[in-house]
């Protein structure tokens, strides 16, 4: 389950507090035309002098305009900001619009003077990454890049490609840098550990959700009923349980397993195995791949595949493939990010009007025992160029769409006004829902939330309104610019769970309710399941039966990883394919971790601790 | 050269500038092609000082990185898979070469000997027409129909053949991607032999059925010596293609459980060298590629011309 396309929900989920919008198709299409033909100037400048100094409503040398409260304006003339952007086949707009001039372009360059020039395009992260690469390669990096993955960033700042940001973020709005301390607070001080290299920092994480820090296993509770069994909970349970399904469908899926092989997900927690992780052993480091506990779940996995659980050939088949197998109603687990409630599960609920589905528990093993290794925070980042002309824009857009996110968060309001002597620059406005939710979802219906499609009716002279519309948050999201940095604990998911159990609605956030309208306009089912999932993982990040272990290394890939990494993973996945196809004997596992210390395993080892005792 | 025959026997010779001005619409025309390859095929051959280098794009970059020698070679022989890569690539592509080579020749053959211009044709269209489907689409298909309820497998069932994992098992991934590949590009492949066939001259049938040879003794005796230096010459230039065992194939259609017999140099460069960015690693492996391509044309070459005669360059 490598690929989940559905990341644009996150973004909506992302933004804190409200979101509706002013503008949709109707003002698109003429309102960019004052600024089209005015000519780009290089305004380099650095925001060291700070913002209070400003002349009040007038452009300062650099051309950016400042209001009496230091609040950035725009830049006049206009500035361009060339960038790479994910657009999936999912994702759509507007008549007439597409990624590179839309309502939120059009309002950037109108309002703010910054032109995005949409120099990459990719369908999906992979993609996306791979031509960063090449970019990298002809030396053809955009100004500002976003998903950038941690190994990127490395050998980018190596090669003195990126701009430092330390200066930056210490000058940036102080909404920024209140979000940033809040951040770094939070991940204990870890928040720009990877994307540090020779102590400057070089990206900005793009943060993850709380509950999207591994795999949920998604169960197939009508299937269950049928089958006259009860939610397993431990291995034997699992065993049982998948021997009836068996019996009772031959031809279907017991887990769904692609050829990333994501479905031993199901099976690694009861035996405390886990994924691309570094886990303390005696207060080592050592790779979650090569431990003992990977090996038991590997001989599980080949045993179920031996019995017919497992799809024979799902070695050749991709995401989507397995996509159509869960659609289909083949089958019974599936492991997955929360937001395969969107994809593949809306699909499946329309398909199966008969089908529930919930997020169960993660299968201890039969002495009780269960382990989870949650991702870190973040895996995605968003970098500057060194030959981007303007760096400062870019905390200017965090800043200007951290204010507008948390316009109606009085607390906020209140505590950066006391700490950070900072008042918010748009107001606090009433909130509107979008007009045409049920139209939206009757026309796509396959499409778990397309926020891109919903229409508001804010007052055209409403400032920033951009930000409120969903619309905005996903092309924010796109070019990284989404929400809070890392969102621990989601007021939006908190209130939503609990007005779905107590039936008051009363008690949802603004953007909460209106995710409410949304999924359920959808398909009941997603709230439903999402719920489920939410009280689980909120319990797990509580602390509850400390299933929870954290992947210790949060570095940036050492010498050998990018040296060595593509044989060593090469041998991992061709050794594990053949364990679980019974190609080769379970004790192929042994040779497997020999080989691996052989070639560069050792080194990498060591460097990892290196990095670990470095940091204690 | 035209005008030079022309006074051959004359014992003046036209100078070149003379020639030049009569003639300097061609060269005109010339320059173009001559351009284009300068710029897209010699001047990228600089990128080869990757190889010896510690190549880094930002930092030095093509004329400034540090020069290392053959460090990246030394690498990447003693890499633990290169032995079964090299074996790997070299098994497919010279089974799609040899193979596809004769199944070029032999459909040819057969399709010389059809009368119906009508149905010739559309014989032709239709076999070459996969030719022009990417791998991406035909990887696809056959993933589909390969798979152990697929029609392949249907068809086999028959016969009572268990289902055979075609793409996921280390015996029958290397056939399989060669008969693909044959599959692809036999109809293409056949066109040259074709093109062959209608220059040889109808008398030399004519007169091989007054001797009495009947239409098997007429393929053998009049049409494969009349394509003979074709075959050869396609012989040679298929030689320089000894380690391109279809990249795009092999990327497509390869997976974890048979990288031990499907992974070839081209997908180990891509993956290293676009996947990892370690240029000058997959560079000298590109490199020694090539080196071991020419080596090979002019080795196949001087075979060629000294045992049949037929000069290429």
């Amino acid at each position: 389950m490598k690929k989940f396309r559905f990341k644009s929900i996150v973004a909506a989920l992302l933004a804190c507090s409200m979101l509706a919008g002013c503008t949709g198709a109707g003002t698109d299409s003429g309102s960019s035309s004052s600024f089209q033909s005015s000519e780009t100037s290089a305004v380099s400048s650095e925001t060291s002098s700070g913002t209070d100094e400003q002349d009040a409503g007038g452009a300062n040398e650099d051309g950016i305009v400042f209001d009496e409260q230091g609040h950035f304006i725009k830049y006049d003339p206009p500035i361009t900001l060339s960038t790479n952007v994910i657009v999936s086949s999912t994702d759509s707009f507007h008549e007439g619009c597409d990624i590179q001039n839309n309502g939120w372009t059009q309002w950037m360059e109108e309002k703010l003077g910054i032109k995005w020039e949409m120099k990459y395009i990719s369908p999906d992260g992979d993609s996306n990454q791979q031509k960063l690469d090449l970019a990298f390669a002809s030396d053809d990096l955009p100004d500002v890049i976003s998903n950038v993955s941690v190994s990127q960033i490395t050998k980018f700042a190596q090669a003195g490609k990126l701009t430092a940001l330390d200066e930056y973020i210490e000058t940036a709005p102080a909404i920024v840098r209140y979000y940033v301390d809040d951040a770094v607070n939070l991940t204990q001080g870890a928040f720009f550990s990877p994307f540090t290299v020779n102590g400057k920092k070089y990206a900005m994480p793009m943060g993850n959700e709380s509950i999207e820090v591994a795999t949920s296993n998604f169960l197939r509770t009508d299937i269950l009923k049928e089958l006259n069994m009860e939610i397993p909970e431990t291995i034997s349970d699992l065993d049982a349980l998948f021997a009836a399904y068996h019996e009772k469908y031959p031809q279907g899926r017991a887990i769904a397993m692609d050829k990333g092989m994501g479905g031993i997900d199901v099976v690694a927690s009861a035996y405390g195995a886990a994924k691309d992780a570094w886990i303390e052993k005696d207060g080592k480091l050592e790779y979650s791949y090569i431990q003992p506990e990977m090996k038991a779940t590997l001989a599980k996995m080949a045993e179920y595949y031996e019995k017919g659980y497992i799809d024979p050939e799902f070695i050749v088949k991709d995401g989507d493939k397995v996509n159509e197998d869960v659609i289909n109603g083949n089958v019974l687990i599936y492991a997955g990010p929360w937001y395969a409630i969107a994809t593949p599960m809306t699909p499946m609920w329309n398909n199966l009007p008969d089908a529930t589905t919930q997020g169960v528990p993660f299968i201890k093993g039969d002495d009780g025992t269960c382990t989870v290794t949650r991702n870190t925070w973040w895996t995605n980042c968003r970098a500057i160029t060194s030959k981007c002309e303007n760096p400062e824009a870019v905390f200017y857009l965090f800043g200007d769409n951290l204010d507008s996110y948390n316009r109606n968060v009085q607390q906020l309001r209140d505590t950066l006004k006391d700490e950070y002597d900072y008042e918010f620059k748009y107001p606090v406005t009433e909130v509107l829902e979008a007009t045409n939710v049920e139209q939206v979802a009757k026309d796509h219906p396959n499409i778990g939330q397309p926020i891109q499609l919903y229409l508001y009716e804010y007052p055209e002279e409403l400032e920033g309104c951009g930000y409120m519309n969903d619309f905005y948050t996903l092309q924010n999201f796109w070019l990284g610019f989404s929400g809070k940095f890392v969102s621990v604990a989601n007021l939006d998911f908190e209130t939503m769970t609990e007005a779905l159990e107590t039936g008051d609605e009363s008690v949802m956030t603004p953007y909460a309710k209106s995710m409410y309208t949304e999924w359920n306009a959808t398909h009941p089912n997603m709230l439903k399941t999402f719920a489920g999932i939410y009280e689980y993982w909120d319990e797990l990040l509580d602390g509850k039966d400390d299933i929870l272990q954290v992947n210790k290394f949060a570095g940036a890939a050492t010498p050998t990883m990018t040296e060595k990494n593509t044989y060593l993973d090469k041998l991992r996945e061709e050794t594990f394919a053949q364990i679980i196809m019974g190609a080769k004997p379970i004790d192929e596992f042994d040779t497997y971790v020999e080989q691996w210390y052989a070639n560069g395993g050792t080194e990498i080892t060591q460097e990892v601790n290196d990095w670990y005792s470095s940091t204690k | 050269m035209a005008s030079t025959t022309k006074n051959t026997g004359a014992a003046t010779k036209t100078p070149f500038s003379t020639y030049f001005r009569r003639k300097w619409q061609l060269y005109f025309m010339l320059l173009l092609p001559a351009v284009e390859v300068l710029i897209f095929n010699y001047i990228p051959l600089a990128g080869l000082s990757i190889a010896f280098q510690n190549y880094n794009p930002g930092a030095g970059g093509l004329f400034g990185s540090e020069f290392v020698g053959l460090k990246w070679f030394r690498t990447a022989f003693n890499m633990p898979d290169f032995p079964s890569i090299f074996r790997n690539t070299l098994t497919m592509a010279v089974g799609k070469i040899i193979l596809g080579q004769i199944a070029a020749i032999i459909f040819a053959l057969l399709l010389n000997e059809v009368g119906n211009p009508f149905y010739k044709r559309t014989v032709q269209t239709i076999t070459y027409f996969p030719h022009f489907l990417s791998w991406a689409i035909i990887g696809g298909i056959f993933t589909d129909m390969l798979s152990s309820s697929g029609v392949v497998n249907q068809f086999l069932g028959l016969f009572n053949v268990s289902p055979i994992f075609f793409l996921g098992s280390n015996q029958w991934f290397q056939p399989t991607m060669i008969v693909l590949d044959i599959w692809k590009e036999f109809g293409w492949g056949a066109i040259v032999y074709l093109a062959a066939m209608t220059n040889i001259n109808p008398e030399l049938y004519e007169s091989a059925a007054i001797d009495g040879a009947g239409r098997l003794r007429g393929i053998l005796y009049v049409t494969i010596p009349g394509i003979s230096s074709v075959i050869v010459m396609l012989s040679v230039l298929n030689i320089g293609s000894i380690l391109n065992a279809g990249f795009e194939q092999i990327l497509m259609m390869y997976n974890p459980a048979v990288y031990q017999t499907g992974d070839i140099l081209d997908t180990f460069i891509y993956r290293q060298g676009l996947l990892d960015a370690q240029y000058s690693l997959s560079t000298a492996i590109g490199f020694f590629k090539s080196v071991i391509s020419l080596i090979l044309t002019l080795t196949a070459n001087y075979l060629a011309v000294r045992f049949t005669d037929y000069r290429i360059f």
